[in-house]
């Protein structure tokens, strides 16, 4: 399953892996198709007992700070209320904004991992 | 019960925890991305080559990178806070510029002439939108200054209506040549028939009408000097020699309350040219002054001096604008009347004077630019009413040694002789007058008005001719067309083409096997000079 928008999408495989690429510049409003979307993929894998999810960013440019929260509280912090889950996070070095933001996600998460490349 | 309940303030401590981590992860993230959208925008601000100007609501500047403040003269502090009213030159201006930015939402080329601070007024066209920046609603506006765009523009104009004038002035001078050469000869074979006892009187009348037919020849050569597109053969020359000979003439020939003085500064400048044609244009300049301090007199400046062109330097009105180099600048200044600005950009047009009618052609100047765009050169004027004039004259300063200097002795042998010669001009009377002339030197002449013509009675004869001389522009076939399809006949005939258009490329001339061209008008002396040196060239080999 997918969600599409001008400059973005977000899929994700049915298997454990939640990928987000483009450009997010949202506003608020605009972020609650992706907040239900995060809602139905905890809901699956929490279903289906899986022990990782893999968040893959490594193709979204741009994340404003709305989509930042939403990430946070409608996905890591959901993520964290799964026993067992491990959450697994795909950034890339040359995207300063995943260089500067993505670690402070472990605030939120202990059973999380995040992977640079 | 109890442990239920720990359990649910836990998770919502827990929650509340992760919350503030996630509102300072947010934060964090915002003003991060915030600085550094922030700095993205000073750099494209500062980088991006136009002036870029933000104004609020209120039509107070709140924004000016680099370039507007270079471009307006004020300092960033002096900027912020500018009515942007105040950089247009008229304000009703920026009520319609902002009318149109409500109504489009954007705003692109809009022409204006904007403000400097300093005051001087320049030509824009500005493209605008409506942002949000630092806060609030703004206008964000790209000045575009149209100064160089325009005078570029103006530039081409004038080169677009130099080509038109050159083209047409080409073909009158072709007619008129055409027309002279008739002039020149029947006058000179009249004068020929005349006793110069007897018929006194109509030899004078005669006089005249030669006078006059001089005068014309010299205006259409001065017309064709004008339009020359094709060059001829350059050599190196003093230009200091050449600019000094023309004031001491120029002295000799001005009445006394106008002094005349040269002021050679470098001596040692080579410039590749044609001398004639450098001594024609100073000549000119000076003419154009003397004639400017007619009525009180004064004095008239002959300077020549070494000019290396800056960039900074070529914003003066030169046409057209020069690259940077090292120039030989001739300036003819004088303390006149000077030039209006009304018609300074006028003066470089063929047949604009302001001379009384009959006293000036209105080509001398025109004559001037043609020469200087014909040595690869530039010209720029200095004048305004009441502030006399200035003429810049640069030409190119070639540093190679003077292998060609020597004067270009041009000597013309009157020759007769008892050739048989072939000669086809479309014009009966310049061929009736260059037949009688050749007959006239002892030449045997087969005269033909059609080149088809011309070409079956060689192809008949043709051990029968010893020269063929032919008119270049013709119908059917033009004298050069002829002259091949004659040398695929016979390679070794000599040939010599007569013309009264521009001169052609000598190397297109040796193509078609012409040995020597002879441009309208003529006379007898010249003909039979070249005619001469053709043959007689051709005995040597």
């Amino acid at each position: 399953m997918n969600i599409e928008g001008k400059d973005y999408k977000v899929s994700f495989d049915g298997r454990g892996t939640l990928t987000m690429s483009g450009k997010l510049a949202a506003m608020t409003e605009e972020y609650e198709d992706i907040e239900d979307f995060f809602e139905k993929v905890i809901e699956e894998v929490s279903e289906a007992n899986t022990t990782e999810l893999i968040l893959d960013l490594r193709e979204l440019t741009f994340l404003n700070s709305s989509g930042i929260k939403t990430i946070c509280v409608s996905l890591v912090m959901e993520a964290d209320d799964v026993d067992g889950l491990c959450l697994k996070v795909l950034c890339r070095n040359s995207l300063t904004w995943q260089v500067e933001t993505v670690p402070t996600f472990k605030d939120l998460m202990d059973n999380l991992e995040i992977v640079f490349e | 019960m109890t442990n239920d309940k720990d359990n649910v303030t836990e998770k919502l401590q827990k929650r509340i925890r992760q919350l503030e981590a996630a509102l300072g992860i947010v934060a964090d993230h915002s003003g991060k991305t915030e600085n550094r959208m922030r700095k993205q925008f000073e750099v494209v601000s500062e980088t991006i080559p136009v002036p870029m100007i933000i104004s609020d609501e209120n039509g107070k500047i709140v924004f000016a990178n680099l370039n507007a403040q270079k471009t307006f003269g004020y300092s960033p502090e002096d900027f912020t806070g500018v009515e942007a009213s105040s950089l247009y030159d008229n304000p009703e201006k920026w009520k319609l510029f902002l009318e149109t930015l409500a109504n489009r939402e954007e705003v692109s080329g809009f022409r204006v002439e904007l403000r400097k601070s300093e005051g001087p007024v320049f030509p824009a066209a500005l493209f605008s939108r409506e942002i949000y920046f630092d806060g609030q609603d703004c206008v964000l506006t790209i000045v575009h200054d149209l100064t160089e765009v325009m005078a570029l523009e103006k530039q081409l104009r004038q080169t677009q209506k130099m080509e038109a004038v050159g083209t047409l002035t080409s073909g009158i001078a072709h007619d008129f040549n055409n027309i002279l050469t008739v002039i020149f000869g029947y006058a000179q074979l009249t004068d020929s028939l005349l006793d110069s006892d007897k018929d006194r009187e109509k030899k004078e009348y005669l006089d005249y009408v030669v006078k006059a037919a001089i005068r014309a020849k010299s205006m259409i050569r001065q017309m064709m000097d004008f339009c020359r597109k094709t060059e001829k053969k350059k050599k190196l020359f003093h230009i200091s020699a050449i600019v000094g000979e023309v004031v001491k003439m120029m002295s000799d020939l001005t009445r006394s309350d106008i002094d005349i003085r040269s002021d050679t500064r470098d001596k040692d400048m080579f410039v590749k040219g044609e001398p004639t044609q450098i001594h024609q244009m100073v000549t000119n300049l000076i003419t154009n002054s003397v004639h400017a301090l007619s009525d009180k007199g004064g004095k008239i400046e002959v300077i020549l001096e070494k000019a290396d062109i800056t960039e900074k330097q070529r914003g003066e009105i030169l046409i057209p604008k020069p690259e940077p180099g090292i120039y030989a600048r001739i300036t003819v200044r004088d303390n006149g009347p000077g030039i209006g600005k009304g018609i300074i950009h006028s003066i470089f047009d063929p047949f604009f004077t302001t001379k009384p009618v009959g006293q000036g052609s209105g080509m001398g100047l025109a004559v001037v630019h043609g020469i200087i765009r014909g040595h690869s050169g530039y010209v720029s004027v200095e004048s305004g009413l009441g502030e006399g004039a200035a003429f810049h004259c640069y030409f190119p300063v070639t540093e190679e040694d003077d292998e060609n200097a020597e004067p270009d002795a041009e000597t013309e042998r009157v020759g007769k002789g008892d050739e048989s010669i072939l000669l086809a001009d479309d014009e009966p009377m310049v061929l009736g007058a260059c037949s009688k002339f050749l007959r006239i030197m002892g030449y045997s002449v087969t005269s033909c008005s059609e080149s088809m013509k011309a070409l079956k009675i060689f192809k008949n004869h043709p051990e029968a001719f010893d020269l063929v001389i032919t008119d270049n522009i013709m119908p059917e076939m033009s004298g050069t067309e002829l002259s091949k399809e004659i040398r695929k006949i016979r390679p070794d005939i000599p040939i010599i083409l007569i013309t009264g258009s521009l001169f052609k490329r000598e190397s297109d001339l040796k193509k078609a096997g012409i040995r020597a061209f002879i441009q309208k008008p003529f006379d007898q002396r010249k003909m039979g000079s070249v005619i001469r040196e053709v043959l007689d060239d051709g005995k040597k080999v």
